[in-house]
């Protein structure tokens, strides 16, 4: 009788010939957040992955919550496994439901997989079985078929796997299975939550930062290190690039009309994105842009930063509303963080009244006044980088 | 260029301690641990230095040591003064009165007694941040609890005569409580508690004097009643439970011994500093103000820039080595002009660039030289960046 965790995947069995390479992909990264803290050993068996953790059920919930934040999975399930042999099934499921009975929960019902068709009972009569078991053994427990308070699951595989207690996990596909990307992150609240929510769709992250001290305080830098750290609990380590921006920054003040310093900026930092980007390897840029929150991100104005790319720009957040963001933002943790009062960008560089309906041919206009070619090179060769 | 040398000009914010009190507070650390309410010799041991330790401070105020109530620092003195005698006096008036200089820990205490059934009355200050004497005598009235008069304030060194205010407001309610926060001015004035016979609280820290962080004092004058914030194993005669830090009270004393015994050197000294930086702002600098009066405390000095953002001088000098504060170090991390000069009516042009350089004793005419040659190199620049 062993302790093992079970961990389901949801999206990746909905591959074909290529869920493999999924499933490697997911093992290494349940590999990368165990490794150094606990003692493990890893198996899979169809559609499963059991983990095996040293140490006693503090260590074996902790280990749990960890990979609970790995993309891929739908759940971690708590199981004693045993031998294929029905007398030992029924004894770990007893043990187990007088834990949920001593814990105050009083109506069950077992529910048996079976897919080793090896074992002589089918699922319906082992599930009857199990119960009949289960109700001889703890005097005040009752059998309730359609909403008990806890279930108990019985798999049937190499070996049987018991449990009634599992914890959620956030789904989607495993981080690196999508490639990598570009995150362009800022102190705010959105970018974060667009780095998680692409992470989660499998993409592997670097980010990078526009610095412009001292019209930004050091502090503005190291909020954004604490929500690279923080994300990286979801997308693993994480590479920041902080750009030393305020010579580009101080160029487009002086030189381009203020209604669109906000929108040509960001045209200019799109494209050091895009040049950092070639260098990395990384094929898509993310911003945490939503349409019409702030006049960069009207319909007009993001179809200008759009075109000074090339690359896809990945805007996980464009149809939702702020209050959703933040729910996520509280959820993954990088809310308290995001609203401390250091400013990402210094208001001296933000126009009163900046135009909301911008339009390309005048904006390029406004950009031969200033060299950007001089200062995507100028920036490249001024980066500090921070392994997060 | 960096300069490799540090110039510290914040010392209003905090101070290096003195080398004696850090390796006295060591030596305590490593050798009289002992909890100083234990019966056995090492828990005397301590008990004779928090003793000792607390007549020191108390001599530095010329009054008795059973006068003293040892804090975690000014705000929690400051604190304890309004709400341990408000809440032990509440049948004396329900009206607090304050002025709008003080520092946020007294501001915000008092109106928060609101939610307890306190009314308070906030006195205006003039355009050199002295407290109308016209306000307190017109406000102070049968139905006044108490009043608290900030000594020397800490943004700009305005200096009120607590002694006379607290005779005032004796001579109209003589059950009326006077409280001052003296953070700024302990060990930099003399503060007489015989000769202010007046004043019945007074608040002070540590670590503007070279002692400690983490430790302060409340003065309370023997007959003032209070309650105390912390109940518990009676400590500090029952006025504030919590074991005693002993090796923060003892370097407390011993900073407060040190720096009151050089008292005088300094003052001159900090005073010839401050006269310097005044001279060489006439000469280097252009459009400017100073928010401090003539007779303000020499130890701090404001100044306020024309057209410029403080926290822009503050970062770039920070990256110089340069250290001095934007405002007051406690509210230059939030959004917002300074509560001090807006209530001293500094024009809305020169409010922004408030900077508040703050002297200590090791401070140099070199030092303020190299801040001079910065500050002079940078500001054409920064105020070509004034908001379009």
């Amino acid at each position: 009788m062993k302790k093992v965790l079970l961990i389901k995947y949801g999206e990746i069995m909905l591959k074909g010939l290529n869920r493999p390479f999924f499933e490697k992909q997911l093992e290494r990264n349940i590999k990368k957040v165990l490794a150094g803290e606990f003692q493990f050993s890893i198996f899979k068996e169809h559609g499963r992955f059991f983990v095996e953790v040293e140490g006693d059920d503090s260590i074996q919930r902790k280990a749990a919550e960890k990979i609970a934040n790995v993309f891929g999975i739908v759940s971690i399930s708590f199981t004693t496994q045993v031998e294929l042999d029905a007398a030992k099934i029924y004894s770990a499921a007893i043990s187990l439901s007088q834990n949920a009975f001593n814990s105050g929960l009083k109506t069950f019902k077992v529910e048996t997989r079976r897919p080793n068709k090896l074992f002589p009972y089918e699922s319906m009569k082992f599930s009857a079985l199990a119960g009949e078991q289960i109700l001889n053994e703890i005097p005040g427990l009752k059998v309730d078929v359609h909403k008990p308070d806890f279930k108990v699951f019985v798999e049937i595989r190499k070996s049987a796997y018991i449990y009634y207690e599992s914890i959620k996990a956030g789904g989607g596909i495993p981080v690196g299975s999508s490639g990598k990307g570009l995150v362009l992150l800022s102190g705010g609240i959105d970018s974060p939550v667009s780095a998680y929510m692409m992470a989660k769709r499998g993409l592997q992250l670097e980010a990078i930062y526009f610095h412009s001290h001292p019209y930004t305080t050091e502090m503005a830098k190291e909020k954004v290190i604490d929500l690279a750290k923080k994300l990286s609990l979801y997308c693993g380590n994480i590479r920041l690039h902080i750009v030393n921006f305020t010579t580009t920054q101080l160029a487009i003040y002086d030189k381009c009309p203020h209604a669109q310093l906000t929108i040509i900026m960001r045209r200019v930092m799109m494209k050091i994105a895009e040049r950092l980007a070639a260098e990395i390897h990384a094929k898509a840029l993310v911003t945490g842009e939503s349409l019409g929150q702030v006049a960069s991100q009207t319909l007009d104005s993001l179809a200008v930063t759009n075109e000074s790319v090339s690359l896809p720009i990945f805007r996980p957040l464009i149809g939702m509303d702020k209050y959703e963001v933040i729910k996520i933002a509280q959820d993954i943790d990088t809310f308290e963080t995001s609203i401390l009062p250091y400013e990402d960008c210094c208001t001296i560089f933000v126009a009163k009244h900046p135009e909301t309906k911008p339009r390309l041919e005048r904006i390029m206009k406004s950009e031969e006044n200033i060299d950007i070619d001089a200062m995507i090179n100028e920036c490249m060769s001024d980066i500090e980088v921070v392994e997060v | 260029m960096i300069n490799e040398k540090v110039v510290y000009l914040d010392n209003a914010a905090s101070t290096k301690p003195y080398p004696e009190v850090a390796e006295r507070m060591k030596e305590i650390l490593d050798f009289t641990y002992g909890n100083s309410s234990s019966a056995h010799s090492k828990g005397i041991e301590s008990y004779k230095i928090v003793k000792k330790s607390t007549e020191t401070l108390a001599n530095v105020l010329n009054c008795h040591p059973e006068e003293i109530v040892i804090t975690s620092g000014a705000a929690e003195a400051n604190n304890m003064a309004i709400k341990s005698y408000a809440f032990a006096n509440m049948k004396a008036g329900k009206t607090i009165i304050t002025s709008a200089y003080e520092h946020p820990t007294v501001l915000t205490t008092v109106r928060n007694m609101k939610r307890f059934g306190f009314d308070n009355c906030i006195c205006g200050i003039d355009d050199m941040g002295y407290v109308k004497e016209c306000n307190i005598q017109e406000n102070v009235n049968d139905d006044t609890l108490m009043v608290s008069i900030m000594t020397v304030n800490s943004e700009t060194g305005t200096f009120n005569d607590i002694g006379k205010i607290s005779t005032d407001v004796k001579a109209i309610n003589e059950n009326a409580a006077v409280h001052t926060d003296s953070v700024q001015a302990f060990c930099k004035y003399n503060l007489d508690m015989q000769k202010w016979n007046n004043l019945d609280m007074l608040s002070v820290s540590s670590h503007k004097i070279k002692g400690p962080k983490g430790m302060g004092m409340l003065y309370i004058r023997k007959g003032t009643n209070i309650i105390p914030l912390i109940d518990g194993g009676g400590h500090q005669m029952g006025r504030r439970s919590g074991t005693e830090n002993t090796a923060g009270i003892a370097g407390f004393a011993l900073a407060a011994e040190m720096y009151s015994k050089e008292s005088d050197n300094y003052f001159k000294h900090v005073t010839e500093i401050n006269s310097y930086l005044r001279k060489q702002l006439a000469v280097n600098i252009s459009d400017y103000i100073i928010n401090s009066p003539k007779d303000a405390s020499p130890y701090v000095l404001n100044i306020a820039l024309k057209d410029i953002r403080s926290e822009v001088v503050l970062n770039h000098m920070s990256g110089k080595n340069i250290f001095i504060a934007a405002g007051s170090a406690c509210s230059s991390k939030h959004k917002g002009h300074s509560h001090v000069l807006e209530a001293m009516c500094v024009p809305s042009d020169y409010i922004g660039g408030a900077l508040r350089v703050s002297f200590g004793p090791i401070n140099t005419k070199e030092e303020i030289d190299i801040f001079i040659n910065e500050l002079s190199y940078v500001l054409p620049r920064f105020r070509s960046l004034r908001k379009r």
